[in-house]
This record gives structure tokens, sequence and C-alpha cells, in this order.
């Protein structure tokens, strides 16, 4: 035979086992979305990357290792991979009452140390460098990040239980946060200089409505002139997606972005249903996507263009797939029971996320701490908002979960 | 001196050398342009099933070799975040594009290579027919 017909039957045989392999490649990374995320208790996989985050807290040298290695990169993270591991020990704390003092021991762990270090440091210590570029639009300087989470934890902890002194330091936050809002003309707060953030807004309201369910204190107001605004002046018109940061004169900086948008849907769904079901709708329709089985989330609508960052992560070229979109999406599919959708993406995760089971822990090697806290908040989300929003008690375990 | 000429092969070259005799859809006395087709089995035919299986074994040593070198820890990189402080960026960056790229090599290549070899085999019975 000769080399072009060997050649030509070889090629050909490669091409018909890729046709062959390609499609039934994600059969061999599936996953049963159940051990992931349940109505009631606690999933397999969220039992063992909680392990894992509980061994960081009582392991100096461990947890030194993890945040170094993200300090490195992003300030940010250290912070973050704390507030994301509070509100999934707050909904763990529901979920499964028999641990709920080790929870609330680690949850009080970190908030208080999270706390010291701000107070030792000033909130630079938990923002990138570029914090201090410029000065702050409103004066002092305030980053509604660092306060929107705080006061987030804060205000999850007392609804697993309460505790004396996290009222008071949730009432001065939130105080500090509200003066702050009545005084904005526009009523949008920084996180950095004139930069401000759709997330940290969303959860800075979020805390404000579980304080309102703790408290009795009433932000409806507030609430409602905010969504107002972000209506009218923070869709992104193309897409009608809420945009990711903006300026204290409300232009625009970066558009709608799956790193945000999905925690963002699901943060609405404490403060208007239907405006959250939107948001994720039209998320899942222009970011979400799947191929051969694989579920991945976009960075950017096609009405957008933007440049990867550090939200974003590496952008895959090609498939424009964003490890920080698709992470995130794990948030969304979960809150919106969109069941498909969390089967694709359980196959991506196990496909590309580098699994790593030890000692009944889990952790994905291509993540990070905080990127396997948000997958931990994922597979443990709900019952800290069905509480909320069934009106339940205050200072008891919710019975209502978010079915899937 | 070459000392991989006087190698043994063992249960796994027999094996190969086995699947590459009967399955080559490529007999050297099917052309007389055709180069002869090699019996050693660490010197597989061009584009031959014994040739696609050898280099799916390959990777699949090399996956093997990769991963009990500990290097899936510095996948990281995916999440923009370093493998190990103590290396930094640069080296941390080249071990994990490393195991990822042998990794793709072995949940992609390696199976499609196998698959291919099995269609080459077939098509090779088919012809004898």
């Amino acid at each position: 035979m000769s080399f072009k017909k060997r050649l030509l039957a070889s090629l050909t045989a490669l091409l018909g086992a890729t046709a062959v392999w390609i499609p039934c490649l994600h059969w061999f990374f599936r996953q049963a979305p159940a051990d992931f995320f349940q109505a009631s208790g606690l999933s397999s996989e969220a039992r063992q990357l909680a392990a894992r985050h509980l061994n960081l807290w009582t392991d100096p040298g461990l947890k030194q290792q993890q945040l170094a290695r993200m300090r490195a990169s992003n300030a940010e993270w250290d912070f973050m991979g704390r507030s994301f591991l509070v509100w999934s020990l707050a909904n763990m704390g529901l979920r499964d009452p028999g641990s709920r003092a080790a929870y609330l021991q680690t949850i009080d762990q970190i908030i208080d140390e999270t706390l010291r270090l701000e107070q030792q440091n000033g909130m630079y210590f938990f923002l990138m460098p570029y914090a201090k570029a410029g000065p702050y639009v409103a004066q002092p300087a305030q980053s509604l990040f660092l306060d929107g989470e705080i006061a987030l934890m804060l205000a999850s902890r007392r609804i697993v239980e309460e505790k004396p002194e996290y009222k008071t330091m949730l009432a001065e936050r939130l105080k500090g946060i509200v003066q702050r809002f009545d005084s904005a003309k526009t009523l949008v707060l920084e996180s950095y200089p004139d930069e401000c953030w759709m997330f940290d807004h969303i959860v800075a309201l979020d805390a404000m409505r579980l304080a309102d369910f703790l408290d009795g204190t009433d932000h409806s107001a507030l609430i409602q002139r905010w969504l107002q605004v972000a209506r009218e002046h923070l869709v992104h018109r193309d897409s009608g997606l809420l945009i990711s940061s903006f300026t204290t004169d409300l232009r625009p900086i970066d558009g709608p972005e799956g790193s945000t948008i999905w925690m963002v849907a699901h943060g609405l769904q404490l403060l208007d249903p239907d405006f959250a079901r939107d948001q994720y709708d039209r998320a899942r329709r222009q970011l979400g996507r799947v191929t051969a089985g694989f579920g991945y989330a976009q960075e950017w609508p096609a009405s957008w263009k933007g440049h990867a960052d550090v939200d974003s992560g590496p952008i895959i070229p090609g498939f424009n797939i964003s490890a920080g979109a698709s992470g995130m999406a794990f948030i969304g599919a979960t809150a919106f029971q969109d069941e498909a959708y969390l089967s694709s993406l359980l196959s991506t995760i196990r496909f590309s996320g580098f699994p790593s089971r030890s000692s009944g822990q889990l952790k994905f090697c291509a993540s990070n701490q905080v990127g396997d806290a948000a997958l931990l908040y994922a597979s443990t989300l709900g019952p800290v908002w069905d509480k909320v929003n069934g009106g339940g008690k205050a200072g008891g375990a919710g019975e209502g979960v978010t079915k899937l | 001196m070459n000392s991989t000429r006087r190698h043994t092969p063992g249960a796994l070259a027999r094996a190969l050398a086995s699947v590459s005799a009967s399955a080559s859809p490529l007999p050297a006395s099917s052309s007389p342009a055709a180069p002869p087709a090699s019996t050693k089995w660490w010197k597989p035919q061009f584009l031959s099933a014994r040739g696609f299986v050898f280099c799916a074994v390959l990777i699949a040593f090399l996956y093997a070799i990769v991963t009990i070198a500990g290097l899936r820890e510095y996948t990281s990189i995916l999440s923009g975040t370093v493998g190990s402080v103590r290396f930094g960026w640069q080296i941390s960056a080249l071990l994990g594009f490393g195991y990822i790229f042998v990794y793709l090599a072995f949940v992609l290549l390696a199976p499609i290579l196998l698959i291919a070899a099995v269609l080459l085999w077939s098509w090779q019975k088919l012809r004898q027919r």
C-alpha cells in the first residue's frame, strides 16, 4: 500500500475514533447532582469539601500555606474565601444540627480573625494594590466589598444561633453602610476608588435583609430604591443583564460578567425573586453553555467585549470558557434548581477541576481555597435564604430548604 | 553501543507485537514502495495500528509518571494561583501546564488512538476476506 493510502486510512480511522470518543467522553465524568447538592441534609461532596476547609482552619501551617498562595495573586481571595466559607458553614449549621456547634466554632474563629486583621492592618489588607492608586470619591475611604461581606458573615452566623456581641457589630456595620448610602447622590458605594461593584451591593443589601429578619429593623425602602436605580441605570441594554462594575456617577466600567452575575442572581432571590429569576434565565441563555455534555460559562455575553482579568481567570479561546464564571455558575445552577445545567457543570469539574480526595477530604487542584469555598457554598446554599424568605423564627434551624 | 537492541521484550512488548502482526493494514508486501514493517515493538511503523497502540501506552506511562510526581497540585495555575510559593510562578506554571498537557493527551488522545487502532485492525480484517 502506498504511503498516501496508508495516510488516508490512518487519518480516516483517527477521525472516526474522534467522532466516537468525544461525544462519549462526558459519560466517564458524569456525576449525580445529588452527590453534590441535596434538598435536605448534606451531600457527600459537601461534607468532603467542608472537611478540607475545617482542616485548614485547625492546621495553622496548612492555612498559612494556602493563604500565601492566594495572596500571591490576589489579597481579595483571602477575604472572599473566608466569606464563602462562613456563609457555607451557616447553611450547614441549619442543614446538619448535629454538627452545628463545630461549624459555629469555626465561623466565630474566622470572623474574629478577619475583624482583627482588618483592625490591625486596615481595609487595604484585603484589597488589591490599586486600591491605593487614587483617592476614594466618598471620604473617609470605606470599601463596600469589606463591609458588605463582613455584615453578611455576621448576619448569617446569627441566623444559625444568636451571638449578642455580633448583634452590636452587625448593627454598627450596617449603620455605617446606610449613612454612606444616604450621603451618596447616586445611591452607589465604592469598593475601590471610584469603582463600585454589583456583587458587593447585592451582598450588602442581603445583609440588611437578614438584619431586618433578625432584629426587626426595616431597610426595605432603601433596598427598593436601590433596586430601582439598578433597573434604570445598571442594566446592560443589549443583554438585559446587570453590569458588574460602575463609577460613582453610574458609568459602566465592566459590562455583564459571568464571574459576577450568578452570585448576583442568587443574592437577588432575597430581595426581588422575580428580578432574580429574570437575571438567572438571561445569564443561562447568554453565558451558560453545554458542549459535548460538558457545561461551562462564558465571562461575557456576545453583546459585550471584555478582557480577561483576575475575576474571569484564564479564558480558553474558541469556546470562551471562563474558569471564574464557570465556578460561580454552580451557585446559580443550585440556587435556581437547574439540574440539567448543574449536571453538565459537574461533568466539567470532574474532567478539568482535577479533584483530589484523601482522608475524607476533597479539594479541586485546579482551583484554590476561595474557589473551593464557593463550590462548598453552591453545595450547601438554601437554608439561610429560605429561613428569611419563609419568615421562620430567628435563632433556630430552618425547615424549608431549597429543592433541586 | 545500543543496549536497547539487546533488550528482551516483556509481556507488553509481545502483546504489542501480536497486535501489530495481525492489526496492521499495511503489510510491507502490499506495495513495493512501502517501507518494510518493523517487527521491533519499540519501533512501531508510522501510521499503523501498532503505532497507535504504542503511542497510547506511552501516553499512559507519561501520565502515570506526572501523577506519581504530584504535578496535579500545580494545575492551580488554571485559577491564577501559584502552585508553590517556593518555586514561584514560572516553574509552577511549567509544571502545571506540563501536567495538563499530559492529562489531556491521556483522556483525549490515548482513547482516540486505541479506537483508531481497532478501526484500522477491523478494516484490515475486512480487506483480508
